[in-house]
């Protein structure tokens, strides 16, 4: 299993820095199958050059039967989605080393849920297996800043996203 | 403390809809009660962008104000995809709503209608009136629970200890 950053998630919020982590599991992980899924090739030709349908004036199809036909007509793609994401708010004073410390422990956390849980279709039974690895009582640094400070640091994290990926 | 529900439900549904010129907001499972949500979940038949998820307060039939959300960002298309950590405030009754800037949420037949307006929404605007789009649901869904009420003595510890 691995966790990144996901720097489409990163906002300031409260005089903090609200951080994405997304969780990957690797082929010979728990339950790889459910997250390792194929999508449309949004790259493709074919997806690139649009539906030639019917379209209304706001530009959505009119026959939505025939637009789910040309999607699943697409090159598809394999694609290994995240089994879990979950949001942090963070000091804009947190350092590097407690920023992977945190991303360690709700990888471990998040991966033993996930590991432990099953697929259901029940309503609210996957989302219940996976917030057991939710620990409320963690005490990572929330000390808080000024908006420019926290905007700041969160530039920071997106532009070494990279520097933070973590590996159990 | 209650668990609180709102939304159709983030299943694998048959259809998706372009759309990112649109606020949605979706009459499918009401919130059932007052708190917060902390967890939302989605499933997109192509991966999105920019997508904002959040409450609004039901009015009249196509009618509905702002009232919280949660900026989600990017989503990965092919699989349910569940978030936790948000706070979105949330009141009984309150309808589940979205706006993505790409991407294409799936949707199915519902007993419940969508509604629909061009524009980002997710502001402090007062009422505002929708477009009935139909009978359907999207596969989103959020959880959380109630606020319970906080014992006497947390907030007033200063009268009991004279």
């Amino acid at each position: 299993m691995y966790a990144e950053i996901e720097t489409s998630g990163i906002e300031v919020q409260d005089g903090l820095v609200r951080v994405r982590f997304a969780f990957f599991c690797e082929p010979f992980d728990p339950r790889y199958n459910e997250h390792h899924v194929q999508v449309p090739d949004v790259s493709s030709n074919e997806f690139k050059a649009g539906y030639q349908g019917k379209i209304d004036e706001r530009g959505s199809p009119v026959d939505q039967k025939d637009y789910d036909k040309w999607l699943d007509s697409l090159p598809h793609v394999w694609r290994n989605n995240p089994f879990h994401n979950h949001f942090d708010l963070v000091s804009a004073d947190i350092t590097d080393a407690e920023l992977k410390a945190l991303a360690d422990k709700r990888l471990a956390d998040f991966g033993k849920a996930w590991g432990e849980g099953f697929a259901s279709d029940v309503r609210g039974e996957a989302c219940k297996q996976i917030r057991k690895g939710w620990d409320r009582n963690d005490t990572h640094n929330k000390t808080k800043a000024d908006y420019d400070r926290c905007a700041i640091k969160g530039l920071d994290i997106a532009a070494r996203a990279d520097s933070f990926k973590r590996v159990k | 403390m209650t668990v609180i529900d709102i939304g159709g439900g983030a299943t694998d549904r048959l259809y998706s809809w372009d759309h990112p010129t649109y606020s949605v907001v979706e009459q499918d499972n009401p919130a059932n009660d007052t708190g917060v949500l902390d967890t939302m979940e989605f499933w997109f038949k192509t991966s999105s962008t920019g997508l904002k998820c959040g409450t609004f307060s039901y009015v009249a039939t196509g009618k509905c104000t702002y009232r919280a959300h949660a900026n989600i960002g990017a989503v990965t298309a092919g699989s349910k995809q569940t978030f936790t950590g948000l706070s979105v405030a949330v009141t009984a009754n309150d309808l589940l709503g979205y706006k993505i800037a790409d991407g294409e949420m799936e949707w199915g037949p519902s007993s419940t209608v969508c509604w629909a307006l061009t524009g980002d929404h997710f502001i402090a605007e007062g009422e505002k009136t929708y477009v009935t789009q139909g009978s359907y649901s999207s596969s989103m869904n959020a959880t959380g629970a109630t606020i319970d009420a906080q014992p006497f003595v947390r907030f007033y510890p200063h009268i009991l200890a004279h």
